[in-house]
This record gives structure tokens, sequence and C-alpha cells, in this order.
């Protein structure tokens, strides 16, 4: 009996602990599949552009990480990244002179006033996230139609230097990738190594406990729909930048991909836990499957309904390792 | 109750034979309350009664009850005692879990004890002593239950003047010195925990002061009270003094984050530092400060809270129930952690529903009855009777 309970034990700590593992062994398996159906899968410009457009999506997983992390959800990231977007883009078509970096700032900016406003609706308002997001979403969603006039920014009002933000490169690699990957540096840091990020995860864990800990929670929940908003704001410049465009319709939907993200990552929707490993891995796996499947000429209908289908599969095996690292806990006990 | 009685074929749920079937398992338990009631509006005792209640619809032979007295007071212990033993005498069989001796004197036939997860005997009850049960449940002999202290009182620390929250309590008055230990008692529900909730900021009062070392203050929220040096153990540990899912290094540094930081950064090995050294200091059984919360023992679960609260720099303890569900060991424990603190020169307000442990601990006790103070002590003029006469007293004796 005794040996039977501690071989579980092992088991289920293991896969715990392994899980990025396991996201990468998928990857890796996934691609060879893939690789083996159509060769052109894996080349230089494919690897690359595929990157390229999973680095949008992991910048928006890192905030949404956080709002998970605090057991909320934030429905109303596409729409926040399309009214920056636009804006940013509207901008630079009337000031073509405009530095980059200042319309990625403005494009920060307005998306950090977005995420205030959420954040002061959830954690002064008392607004249930999913409701408040909801009703932001729609908001801004209606903005955006209104700033633009319906109408689009197409490729040649956009001058070459705002459309070179997505094409440049930084030390031989793209700037979009650049960007990601200076957000994963300082988000890991934030979460790992400064107070407030400790706080966020203790909120989440047991908020009750947090308060009488003595941290203030509306602090934290408006900080992390602040850093939400932001990211959104940015990822809106990127994404009019990368696809020469900004429209009323813009990232809409997007938000579902980008939580999808977070739960292939390990993020628990229960809150308080989630790495930033693991959502990168996420977010790539998301970014191979939206390339991959149409190489090898797998109709759109079956896409969604294989992307659903992964997505429940790694929630499902989220469930039984969490259950498996319960059991543990109240099993182990030195006797 | 949990397994619907449903019409054949078109598994409507037929409310009306439930309700009187409930009825009837409510009657045969001699509890005289509608069935259709919600859960929330009746007492605990109540709840317990309907929880049983539910074991029996299932026609069970064994019923296993986990510590069901440990929320109760002594007077609704008594009905559940009653009840458990009417199922007895139909042939029920009864499993009782409890860390309660008079559980054990008043109903059981046989006792088994366990601890640290072996099984250390079983026993008949009539042939085994109090001191007996001890050593088998603590491994070692507990000659002094309350560890004798020299009280050495100091200055005021905390005083609380006519302190009032509409529907909750009232016209609260007392002081607190340093290294003095202020016991606060009455049944459940006396307004002991909303009192001491709203002092530290986690609620609010409406009328009357506070002034903790002299100092009139109004504390709005829990990180200011701990500012003002006041600590709060509260009632609840896993809900809400542990994070759970974290080791008990970081559990012990939360509510003092700012002082292993500089600038928001942390600084994790002046924070490992400290923690190893009150989880030391507090001698929680662990392999590590790593090792998470949840899986502590409760004893241990609430050292670590009392380690949290040291992070602080503190004058003033609440301890809200600090000895609930630990056994005898751990609770001895606790008394020697509590008299060190006051030696210290903390001042520690005790809050406890077990009349031994007010009694035997605080060099002052007071009482609360429905939200007002009924009594307050010396600790040379405690009894059991005097405590009990004033948290139970009728609002027709009481004295204008």
């Amino acid at each position: 009996m005794a040996g039977k309970v501690l071989e579980k034990v092992t088991i289920g700590a293991s896969i715990a602990k392994f899980r990025e593992l396991g996201l990468l062994v998928f990857i890796v398996l996934l691609s060879i599949v893939v690789q083996l159906r159509n060769p052109s899968f894996l080349t230089i410009e494919n690897i690359n552009d595929m990157i390229t457009n999973t680095a949008i999506l992991s910048i928006l997983s890192v905030g949404m990480m956080l709002v998970i992390v605090t057991r909320g959800i934030d429905l109303s990231i596409g729409a926040t990244l399309a009214l920056s977007g636009m804006i940013a883009a509207l901008t630079v078509s009337d000031y073509p002179d405009l530095h980059p970096i200042l319309a990625i700032i403005l494009g920060t900016l307005i998306g950090l006033i977005c995420g205030t406003i959420l954040g002061f609706l959830i954690s002064k308002g008392g607004i249930l996230p999913i409701i408040a997001t909801l009703g932001l979403m729609n908001v801004f969603r209606g903005l955006t139609y209104m700033a633009s006039g319906g109408k689009w920014v197409s490729a040649y009002q956009m001058p070459t230097s705002f459309k070179s933000i997505a094409t440049s490169k930084i030390l031989g690699l793209n700037t979009l990738i650049v960007i990601a990957i200076l957000i994963y540096i300082i988000a890991y840091y934030f979460i790992n190594h400064t107070r407030t990020g400790r706080q966020i995860y203790a909120v989440g864990s047991n908020p009750e406990s947090a308060k009488i800990s003595g941290i203030n929670i509306d602090r934290i929940l408006l900080l992390v729909y602040a850093i939400m908003g932001s990211l959104s704001g940015l990822a809106g410049v990127l994404w009019v930048s990368k696809f020469a465009s900004a429209q009323g319709d813009t990232a809409m939907g997007y938000e579902f991909s980008v939580i999808a993200a977070c739960v292939l990552g390990g993020v628990s929707i229960a809150g308080g836990s989630g790495k930033i490993s693991g959502i990168i891995l996420g977010s790539i796996l998301l970014g191979i499957l939206n390339n991959a499947l149409p190489l090898i000429n797998v109709s759109p209908f079956w896409q969604m309904g294989i992307q659903g289908s992964i997505i429940l599969i790694a929630v499902i095996i989220n469930a039984l390792v969490k259950r498996g690292v319960d059991r543990n806990h109240l099993m182990r006990r030195k006797i | 109750m949990g397994h619907e009685k449903v019409q054949k074929g078109t598994k409507r749920i037929l409310w009306n034979e439930m309700h009187t079937e409930a009825k009837k398992l409510l009657d045969e338990l001699g509890a005289n309350f509608d069935p259709r009631i919600q859960m929330g509006g009746l007492s605990v005792a109540q709840q317990q009664i309907v929880e049983i209640a539910k074991a029996l619809s299932t026609d069970a032979k064994i019923i296993i009850m986990d510590e069901p007295t440990a929320a109760l007071t002594k007077k609704e212990s008594e009905e559940l005692y009653k009840i458990t033993e009417q199922l007895r005498d139909k042939g029920t069989a009864i499993i009782f879990i409890s860390h309660r001796f008079e559980d054990m004197y008043r109903l059981a036939s046989k006792v088994t004890v366990l601890r640290d997860a072996l099984y250390i005997g079983t026993w008949e009850v009539d042939g085994i002593s109090n001191e007996d049960l001890i050593i088998a449940m603590v491994g070692r002999e507990i000659t002094q239950r309350f560890p004798k202290r020299k009280a050495k009182i100091g200055k005021e620390v905390l005083r609380v003047e006519g302190l009032g929250k509409t529907g909750f309590f009232a016209d609260v008055s007392f002081t607190l010195h340093r290294g003095e230990i202020v016991g606060l008692t009455g049944l459940v529900g006396a307004g002991r925990t909303e009192v001491f909730q709203s002092i530290f900021g986690i609620t609010t009062y409406d009328e009357g002061k506070v002034y903790v070392k002299g100092n009139e203050v109004r504390i709005t929220n829990p990180l200011h009270a701990m500012n003002m040096g006041i600590g709060y153990l509260p009632e609840d540990r896993q809900k809400q003094g542990l994070v759970l899912q974290w080791g008990i290094g970081r559990n012990i540094t939360l509510s003092a984050l700012e002082r292993f930081s500089k600038q928001g950064w942390l600084n994790d090995d002046h924070e490992a530092e400290v923690a190893k050294s009150l989880s030391e200091r507090m001698n929680v059984k662990a392999n590590s400060i790593f090792d998470l919360a949840s899986s502590l023992s409760g004893g241990n679960q609430q050292k670590v809270v009392v380690a949290k609260l040291l992070t602080a720099d503190l004058d003033i303890i609440i301890l809200d129930e600090p000895t609930k569900g630990v056994d005898v060991g751990a609770k001895f424990a606790m008394y020697e952690i509590i008299n060190e603190l006051a030696d210290q020169g903390y001042g520690v307000i005790l809050i406890s529903s077990e009349m031994p442990e007010i009694i035997g601990m605080s060099d002052k006790v007071i009482v609360m009855r429905e939200g007002r103070i009924t009594a307050i002590m010396e600790q040379t003029e405690v009894t059991q009777e005097a405590i009990l006469e004033a948290s139970m007293m009728n609002k027709a004796t009481l004295k204008a």
C-alpha cells in the first residue's frame, strides 16, 4: 500500500515538474510530423514568419497571465488592441514624419488608459472581470469605428518608417521578436523578484489571506489590468505595422487565442499559478498550429476543431496533474 | 439531499415527497424546523443536525462523524450527544472523530488514538484515565497543562473606549499592557472576532476610540494596523492565514515583504534567512522552508501563521482561537509560544472558547455576550462558573 502511494506521488509530481518539457516534446513531435508532410515548413523563411506572428500573441499572453493569476479574465484586449492600433495609424498617416518610437509610445499610452479604466471598474467598482471587460470590449470597439469613421487605414497611407517597425531587424532578429523577448525578461524578473510580483500571486492564490496580510488588493487588480492594457496598446501598434492596415475589426476575437495560449501554457483559470516559460511555449504551440495546419492542407473547418481539441486536452491534463499534486500534498508527511 | 426522489419515466423531482421524508428524518432527530428553510438561516448546530439527517437518509449502518463538536458550544454539543446516543441505540455504529476529551467520555465505548499518522492503540473508555490518553496522544507526559509564567506587566499599549458597530457589538472598552495576556471569551457569536477585526481594519466600527501606545488612531486597513504595531492571527488559518499552495518560507514573509525588498526588488537570501530562523524558533516540523503549507498538520500550520506575525515589528498580538482544531501536544506548544511572546513584552489578546485555556493562560479575562462585555476579571478571581454566568446571563438578570 505504502509503495503504491509513493509511486503515485512521484508520477504526479514529475508531470507537474516537467509540464513544460512535455509541451516542448509535443511541439517537436508536431513539427516533425508537419515537416514530413510538407518540407517547406521548417524553412528559415517560414520559421521566421511563424515566430514573428507568435511574438504579438505571446506579448499579450504575458499580460493575460497576470490577469488570470489574480482570478480575472480580460475579454477587451482585442478591442483595446484595435483602438490603439487605429489611433496610432491615423496619427502616422496625418504626421508621416513622426518617429516610430513615438507611435509605439502613443499606442501603449492609449492601451494604458483603457486598462486603467477597466482596472478601476473591477477593483473600486467591484464589477466581475468578465462583465466589465465584456462591456468595455464593445465600448472600445465602438470607439475604434468612431475614430476611423468606419474606414480603413491602408498601407499606402502609412509612412515607410512606421511599417518598418515590424520588418526591421535588431542584431539580426526581427524587431517584434526582440520586443517580445525584452518583455519576457522584464516580466520574469517582475514576477519572481519583486514585491509586487509576489503580491499578485498571493492575491490570486488566496485573496482573503492576502488582505489580512496587509496587501492592498485594489491596487494589485488595478495594476494587472493597467499592464494588460498597456501591452494590448503596444501590440496594437505592432499589429498595424506588421499587417500594414488598420481596420475597425482588427483582432476581433483575438482575446480567445490569447486565453488559449495561457491555458495551454499551464496558467490555471482558478488563479494563483502560471509561469512565463509555460506561456511562451503555449503561444509557440498555438502559432505552429495556426501556421502548420494550412501547410498540410487541413481544411479551415478542421483547423478550428483541432485547435479546440488540443486546448481541451491541455486543460484535462492540467486538471489531472492538479488532482495528483493535491493528493500528493495530502499524503506526503514524514511518519 | 444528495439523492433525490425521482418519478419514474418523467424524471421529475418529487419535491413534496422529499420534504415529507426530510421532515420525518429531522423529527427522528428531535429537530423541529422546516426542511424548506435555507441552510444559511440555521445555526451551526442545526446545520450539523441536517448533515446527520443527510447521512441517515441513506439508511447508513455506519456513520463517521469528523469533529462534529468542534464548532459547537457546550449546550449544542449536548444536543448532538443525545442524537448520537439515539442513533447508537437504534443499532447504528458510529465512528466519532474528535480532539475533545469530553466527547470521548460522554459518548464512546472504545477509543482509538492516532498520532502522526500512526496507530497508537485502542482502549475501553472505562479503563483509561485522562493522563493515559494524553500520554498516548502526545507521546510524552505533560505534567503541566498550562506552563507557569511570571507576568511582567508594563506600559499600556492598547486602550479601547466605547467601541461599537451597529448590529455587531456595542460599548466595548478595555486596556492591554505590555507583557500582559488578556483572554477574551464568550459563546460563539458573541462578537469577539468582530471587535478585533474592526480594530485591525478588516472591517470598520461606527463609534468609540482606539488608542495605540497612548495615541488615538483610526485604522483603515490591515497594513495600517501592522504599521501601528498590531498583528492579527485569524480564526481560520487555512482560509485567512495561509496561502496553502505556497511554501512555508513565502507564507512567513508575505505580510512583511517591504522588509525584504529595496525599491520593490526582493532580497531572496535575506528573506530565506529570516523565514528559516523564525520557522526554527517556532519549531515548525518540516523538511525545509520550501515545504508547502498544505502539507503541514494543523498545529504546524498555526505555528507558521504565528511566525508570520513575528516578521513585522509589533507591540500587540491578537490571537483568534489559536488552538482550534489542533491536538493536545500542539496546544501545549502554542501555550509556550504565547507565554514567550508575553515575556518578550508583547501585549497579547487571546480569543478562545475553551475555558480551561482562558483560565490557565490569561492575566485578565474579558467575557462578551451578545456584542457587549459582561465581565472583566483579574486572574485571581476567575472561575469557570463566573465565566459561564457572564457569557450566558439573560438580559433580564443584567443589572442596568
